[in-house]
């Protein structure tokens, strides 16, 4: 009856019989709100393959979907406003804003640094919002505590990215109503959260090697015992930092591949070393490509051509004489390519060499031309957690408790594997000095180098960082008055004075964006100095 | 004169009409009151379908019956009604209507008389639209209509124009008015739809009080289209005109020019000379390249007539434009547009009626060169040789099936990056055929004297397919295209209303009473699919179909019932219209809705209106008066409350999640649901609230009419999305958002009318009409969203480039204020606060001087300021009509001043981009003291921000008067048999534009939100158009 009822005919027809008496066919007519493409919230949430599924794609947002923000904010801040990288492309014309950031002329209006500010809470928000979907629903509570930890260890990742780069900073852990703002918490505080979630994580979590094969993705006990551990080392809580570094080592689920190159290879895939990584596929639809080989690859190779390194690394490697980590860790403009036999000589960014800042790229994110898709859609995973960051902290953390022997024991395990002889009678300062170096010349261009700086403290307690840039900064000096580079000294596109302009009394966080300032109505404030 | 008609009149009824029988051939002829024959007056014979039309001295003959009474008319005129008695010439005068007054207006549901009308109703009739050639009807009213104001849709084929009705009436959501076509509530796109040749009046409803009858969906103005009725003598008429449309030169730099700037620009900032031999340059036009003449054309075919209680009118049109793009792929929109209204009456007590207006249209996508064509690099060659594309791709490096190297011939500069436009054409495929229908069909019934009861169903039906090839190409190593994908799309989208009302009308002594009372229910559902496919076998014209290529990429698809913007609906609403003896009115309107947009909580909006007017003119004290001075003399005074703009999809109060996928660690992947959105709940329709006065008044022996009106304007509850505090992480938008009914804005407007028509001798008359609109608007509330920044995320401009704020114009430049250019180091050095600390430490000759605007000593952020608006501050139009004996001449003249717009092309000149520029710009920048004192040194790196600081270097003002139409009419003496009247013109449309500005065009088009307006980023420039036409009547 009712449909007759909906029938123009029928509401012509009674229309001319009874002008305002029908109102029966009206009430279905208006309450059409759900349409084919989106699913209410409040609908959902209610089976176990839900809330599993839900949970799996949160993996996605940890890099807020892969999108280049994220990704690009990590090279960029982590890599580029350090002594490893300069921006290196000066042949696109479009990146002032990123150069205010690697050369510390950044102001708080910086869309680069907002950028990442925004992803990176939004994230936060859409683990908020599957976390409190999973919470509701009538599912058992083993599973619904282990997505939870999943998700609470996804959240922890994102907010000790905000922590490090910004400092203390709000702690949004629910899903609020639109007008409400919140206040920034300490870094301590924020700290606190993290660990607290994080070892509430690892007590329910399986194992790594208790995953299924095609579950190996997921977070793992291991991998929250591995982001505690940095996040210890972060607050120099070294004592926890160790023990927590021992339950990933002493877990032996994980080892160190036996060759460096292994892990840079575009097949690898949640080998034994890689404690957390993010996944890609070159597929074409869904698309999930990876960004930071678009990033890093240089234009002749598929990618952007961004980031290139300093001469001041490769110096570093020479230095510590390291001929194999040198060449899985940066590419030479008319040199063989590692593990690429059809790349005999590398061509830089694939714009002339004159627009090149250093003619040298990231083998790490390279990929090889055999193994590049047809499609175009580059995609290894992105490793963000491994066992030789592990063993470093391990080290580093020894090390400042002067357990001289574990932290040798450590520091030996990573030197051996690139076929380095470690100096045993190291002890003190030296040892220190020696781990963090160490830590440079394994971990470069993984978006680490900028935070250690900031973190490591002189023998007179300041951070290592005022020493390196500044006016008098020793990288400053270098490539102002050392430097013979050919194609650093020759490019004066991108400034060679990178860095003199960083001050220590507002550079060691980053500005909170403007706009978030204003957004915030004025309850967010701040840092010093901007 | 009346006297003189009364006689004739009794004359006629009293000496009979059977004493003639026998046929006669009647000659004679028309005039005006003054004596001026009168073309174009339709005669016909009462109660037969014979029937002529005078020619352009106001000449007729038709064989009638002696005794054959004649109806005698004309648009404009009062017809007259005349008994032949036998005669065999007559010559008679016809008085002219007064002009609008008499007029009949369609307000909504019913017509009044214009004298009647207490609320804001402007109108335009067929001879101001016919003389300009477009698809597209808004263009032909830009200015021309007191109170709507027309922003061009810029110069691509199809491009369609912006309205807006008594300034801004929304924020950020759409302005566009509310288009009923003949009754059909259709979108604002339809105009678009409609052939302009078909309309017979367009009635706007501007003020809430006469729009709040439409209730929710009223509130940025109703455009009422009435089109042509059968009526009168058949005749039969063809319009034809055909022409061709082309760009307004741009002069810009030439290959010496570029590389003598370039060069310029690498010595100011220490870099090798990258055009070291300027004897070894080459220079590509790249703008004559790109641009040369499109063909407009126009043909409509129509008939119309009236007998025995059917009357009918028919028509069939052909529009054709192709871009002034310089191929035949450049892109073009072609239309068939046919029309089909019938009314019969069947009885005295029922009528009926039916509308059908189909259409097909098919475009070839037509691409936006003006970027490519002004920044590509003239030194570079256009196209590369088949043989240096093949040699340019790296072996192994993309699978050649189906690899054509045409489309990778053009070539791309290694020096800006920028490709020859000339591969935008080569690879446009975009293709699209529409097809719909509007319908409608009514059922009249008056059962009593004065009692109408109406019923009617109508909709329309809108079909799309659409198909899109990229084929394989390789520009340079990083633009390339290593498959080769095919795109198909259809959408359906249908709608349909059933409209019922009953209307009495009763006078009691000097009381005159309307009533009218309606209901109407409403429906929308919105279908679509869409495939991708990738991997042909072979580029060839018949494998550029979906089903040809081989592998399977994506299939999508959509269903929404009650999709915005109209959703479902149910409606009631009524009005009461009173007058005492015309001459004290009063009117009041009521409407409820209950829209499937909005959250069943808060489904239903109320819009009530009142209105009154005073015809000073009929009081008894006026007849003192004479009317060489004044003949009328009327105001009016009105308050209204509509809705506006609705929650833009259905569903939008509703939290909501997205399905998205991961990949899993065994070379699969995961799909699942995430948040998508997170919505408030209590959004509902925007509300328009007004109050308007009213004056009009004809003078000097009717020969001016005159009409002035003031509003006030209130906006309120406006939808916004409003900016969330990131940290919340929210997940829609870039910028995390919501959508709030938060904003209120009051806008402030008058708009003026001056019409003036004369004649001189017998032989010469003259038409003058002048349009003169100015409104402002001013935020008054966005809430917590207070300001919101107008932010172009990208990497060149990093502070904000206009904002929405409370107490400011929505959309105001936002920036620094610039005093000028440093002429030397030591200036820059110089410039300190009172600490001698210098306010901009990097600063050096050639580099912007920036204000400390709040005086604290620094530059930064605090010191950003308002630096105008994009928004003119006047409007309007100078239409000049002139006809000598068979010649007709009419000239339009837009103006417009007030606005300021950024310039790209400033923008661009930032010399990391190294793209082109317009011949002379670069020289008027920096590069050697006293050199300028605005535009700053090109050179890189910009450590000061010349070029990544909002400042008012990038504003320029845009004050023009652009003629629109100029054209020439000769109508041709009766040569061929059986043709009633032959008019041929000649007519150039936008002929030229006398402006100071300096951007490419500053009758900008406006096609985003209102934060956003103003940038003139290389839209599309609009055409000047050359057309010769004719129009017949058989």
């Amino acid at each position: 009856m009712n449909r007759f009822f909906q029938h123009p005919l029928c509401c012509l027809f009674s229309g001319m019989v009874l002008l305002m008496a029908f109102t029966g066919c009206k009430k279905s007519l208006l309450d059409v709100d759900n349409n084919s493409s989106a699913v209410q919230t409040s609908q959902y949430f209610t089976t176990v393959t839900q809330c599993n599924t839900s949970t799996q794609v949160c993996y996605r947002y940890i890099d807020w979907d892969s999108w280049w923000q994220i990704l690009n904010w990590r090279y960029l801040s982590g890599e580029a406003a350090s002594d490893n990288a300069w921006i290196g492309n000066t042949y696109q014309a479009t990146h002032a804003t990123y150069n205010a950031v690697s050369e510390y002329t950044i102001d708080a209006g910086n869309d680069r640094n907002e950028g990442m500010w925004i992803e990176l809470y939004k994230s936060i928000g859409i683990f908020n919002s599957t976390i409190e979907g999973i919470q509701s629903a009538p599912i058992d509570t083993a599973s619904k505590s282990k997505f939870m930890a999943e998700l609470k260890f996804l959240r922890s990742w994102c907010y000790f990215d905000l922590v490090r780069n910004w400092g203390g900073v709000s702690l949004v852990l629910k899903i609020y109503s639109a007008e409400t703002h919140i206040p920034r918490s300490t870094a301590k505080e924020v700290y606190d959260q993290l660990i607290s979630d994080l070892k509430a994580a690892a007590a329910v979590l399986p194992r790594k090697t208790a995953y299924p094969a095609s579950d190996k993705f997921r977070v793992s006990s291991g991998a929250a015992w591995a982001l505690l551990a940095k996040i210890y080392l972060y607050t120099e809580d070294w004592a926890n930092a160790e023990a927590a570094a021992l339950q990933v080592m002493n877990s032996n689920d994980y080892q160190l591949e036996t060759s460096f190159g292994t892990l840079w290879d575009y097949t690898y895939k949640n080998g034994v070393e890689s404690v957390f990584e993010i996944q890609n596929a070159s597929s074409q639809n869904p698309a999930l490509p990876s960004c930071a080989l678009y990033l890093m690859n240089g234009v002749a190779d598929g990618g952007w051509g961004y980031y290139s390194a300093t001469s001041d690394l490769e110096n570093a490697y020479i230095a510590a004489g390291d001929s194999i980590r040198k060449v899985w860790t940066l590419n030479r403009q008319g040199k063989p390519v590692a593990g690429d036999p059809n790349n005999l000589s590398f061509n830089g960014g694939g714009y002339p060499a004159t627009q090149s800042k250093s003619g040298r790229f990231s083998r790490k994110w390279y990929v090889p031309k055999s193994q590049r898709p047809a499609n175009g859609l580059y995609a290894r995973n992105d490793i963000i957690l491994r066992f030789a960051d592990v063993l470093l902290i391990h080290a580093e953390a020894c090390a400042m408790q002067n357990k001289t022997a574990d932290a040798l024991s450590s520091l030996k395990k990573i030197k051996d594997r690139v076929g380095l002889t470690t100096d045993m009678s190291l002890n003190g300062w030296n040892l220190t000095n020696a781990v963090r170096n160490e830590r440079r010349l394994e971990m470069a261009f993984e978006g680490d180098r900028l935070y250690d700086l900031r973190r490591w403290k002189d023998a007179a307690g300041k951070p290592v960082i005022n020493s390196i840039f500044g006016p008098n900064g020793s990288f400053v000096k270098y490539n102002t008055q050392t430097s013979t580079d050919i194609f650093e000294t020759k490019n004066t596109l991108e400034t060679q004075t990178k860095g003199a302009a960083f001050n220590p009394a507002i550079h060691l966080l980053w500005p909170i964006p403007n706009s978030e300032l204003v957004a915030s109505g004025g309850v967010v404030k701040q840092n010093a100095g901007y | 004169m009346k006297k003189r008609l009364l006689l004739l009149c009794i004359l006629a009824i009293a000496f009979g009409r059977s004493a003639f029988t026998q046929s006669i051939v009647l000659t004679g002829k028309i005039m005006t009151a003054q004596n001026i024959p009168l073309a174009g007056a339709n005669i016909s014979v009462k109660g037969s379908t014979q029937g002529t039309i005078t020619d352009v001295s106001g000449k007729f003959s038709l064989a009638v019956d002696a005794g054959a009474i004649l109806l005698i008319s004309h648009i404009g005129y009062k017809q007259k009604e005349i008994a032949v008695n036998g005669r065999a010439f007559i010559t008679e005068s016809l008085e002219a209507t007064d002009l609008e007054m008499e007029s009949v207006v369609v307000i909504g549901y019913q017509t009044a008389s214009r004298k009647s009308i207490s609320t804001s109703v402007a109108s335009i009739s067929a001879k101001d639209i016919a003389p300009y050639t477009t698809g597209n009807v808004a263009n032909a009213l830009q200015g021309k209509v007191p109170g709507l104001q027309v922003v061009s849709g810029g110069g691509l084929p199809g491009a369609q124009p912006r309205i807006l009705i008594h300034g801004l009436s929304s924020i950020n959501y759409n302005n566009n008015p509310l288009v009923i076509i003949d009754g059909v509530e259709t979108g604002f796109n339809s105009l678009n739809l409609l052939n302009p040749l078909d309309i017979e009046t367009i009635d706007v409803l501007e003020d809430a009080s006469a729009a709040a009858i439409y209730g929710a969906r009223g509130g940025q103005g109703v455009i009422l289209v009435t089109t042509k009725k059968g009526k009168g003598a058949t005749s039969i008429s063809l319009s034809a005109s055909s022409g061709f449309n082309y760009l307004p030169n741009v002069k810009l730099a030439d290959a010496n020019e570029y590389a003598r700037i370039m060069n310029q620009q690498a010595q100011a900032s220490g870099q090798t000379l990258p055009f070291p031999d300027l004897s070894k340059i080459t220079n590509t036009n790249y703008w004559d390249r790109t641009f040369d003449v499109g063909r407009t054309q126009n043909y409509v075919l129509s008939a119309s007539g009236g007998k025995n209680g059917l009357s009918v009118y028919g028509s069939l049109g052909y529009f054709r434009e192709d871009a002034y793009n310089a191929t035949d792929k450049g892109g073009y929109w072609q239309k068939i547009t046919g029309r089909f209204n019938a009314d019969m009456t069947i009885s005295n007590a029922v009528k009926w009626g039916l509308t059908l207006a189909p259409r097909y249209e098919t475009w070839l996508n037509s691409p936006n060169n003006t970027y490519a064509a002004y920044a590509m690099d003239p030194t570079t060659e256009p196209f590369k040789t088949i043989d240096s594309v093949n040699k340019s791709i790296p072996a192994g490096f993309m699978d050649m099936t189906a690899f054509n190297p045409y489309y990778s011939q053009p070539n791309r500069s290694s020096f800006n990056g920028i490709t020859n436009p000339a591969f935008n054409y080569l690879t446009n495929f975009g293709k699209s055929d529409y097809f719909g229908a509007q319908y409608a069909t009514y059922l009249q019934i008056t059962p009593i004297k004065n009692l109408v009861i109406k019923s009617s169903v109508e909709g329309f039906i809108d079909v799309t397919q659409s198909n899109g090839y990229t084929p394989k190409y390789y520009l340079a190593s990083n633009s390339f295209n290593k498959q080769s994908t095919l795109t198909s799309s259809t959408g359906v989208n249908t709608r349909w209303k059933v409209v019922n009302t009953i209307n009495y009308r009763c006078s009691i002594a000097d009381h005159n009473i309307d009533i009218l009372a309606g209901e109407s229910t409403d429906k929308y559902t919105v279908k679509s699919t869409g495939a991708n496919r990738q991997n042909i076998a072979l580029d060839d014209p018949s494998f550029q179909y979906i089903s040809a290529a081989t592998t399977v990429i994506d299939g999508s698809g959509s269903y929404q019932p009650g999709a915005a913007p109209w959703g479902n609906m149910v409606s009631y609403f009524g009005s009461l219209r009173y007058n005492y003896k015309e001459r004290y009115f009063l009117a009041g309107t009521m409407r409820a809705d209950a829209s499937s947009l909005v959250n069943p909580l808060y489904r239903w909006g109320y819009f009530p209106t009142i209105s009154g007017a005073w015809v000073i003119s009929e009081e008894p004290f006026f007849e003192k008066v004479p009317a060489k001075t004044m003949s009328y003399l009327k105001v009016r005074a009105s308050w209204g409350k509509s809705g506006g703009n609705l929650p833009p999809s259905s569903g939008a109060y509703l939290t909501t999640l997205s399905s998205t996928n991961y990949p899993n660690a065994s070379g699969g992947y995961v799909s699942g649901y995430a948040a998508g959105t997170i919505a408030n709940p209590e959004i509902k329709w925007e509300i328009q609230k007004d109050y308007t006065f009213g004056l009009e008044t004809r003078i000097l022996d009717n020969k001016i009419t005159l009409t002035a009106e003031k509003y006030i304007r209130n906006p309120s509850n406006l939808l916004q999305n409003i900016t969330v505090d990131y940290v919340l992480g929210y997940p829609q938008g870039y910028y995390p958002t919501q959508l709030a009914n938060i904003g209120k804005m009051t806008t402030n407007g008058w708009d003026f009318s001056i019409a003036y028509k004369d004649h001189f001798g017998k032989k010469l008359l003259f038409g003058a009409t002048l349009t003169m609109s100015r409104s402002k608007s001013i935020v008054d509330d966005l809430g917590t969203a207070d300001p919101i920044l107008g932010h172009e995320a990208n990497d060149v401009i990093s502070t904000y480039r206009s904002r929405l704020t409370k107490g400011h114009q929505p959309g105001a430049w936002y920036g620094f204020k610039r005093l000028g250019v440093f002429q030397s180091d030591a200036e820059a050095a110089a410039y300190v606060n009172k600490n001698n600390v210098r306010l901009q430490p990097v600063a050096k000759a050639g580099d912007l001087k920036f204000s400390d605007d709040n005086g604290d000593g620094v530059i930064d952020n605090t010191d950003l300021v308002d630096l105008g608006s994009p928004w003119p501050t006047l409007t309007g139009n100078l239409t000049l009509t002139l006809n000598y004996e068979r010649f007709d001449f009419r000239t339009e003249l837009y103006y417009s001043r007030g606005a300021s717009y950024f310039q790209s092309y400033r923008l661009n000149m930032n010399p990391t981009g190294h793209l082109n520029f317009k011949s002379g710009l670069a020289d008027q920048f920096w590069h050697g003291a006293g050199t300028s004192n605005e535009f700053p040194v090109l050179r890189y790196p910009d450590q000061n921000g010349n070029f990544s600081k909002m400042s008012d270097f990038f504003l320029d003002q845009a004050n023009f008067l652009k003629c629109n139409l100029v054209q020439i009419g000769y109508t041709v003496p009766k040569w061929i048999k059986g043709v009633q009247n032959l008019r041929i013109y000649a007519s150039v449309q936008n002929p030229f534009t006398i402006t100071k500005y300096t951007g490419l065009n500053p009758d900008l088009p406006w096609y985003s939100a209102v934060g956003y307006n103003g940038v003139d980023n290389f839209q599309a420039i609009p055409s000047r158009v050359v057309i010769i036409g004719l129009n017949l009547n058989l």
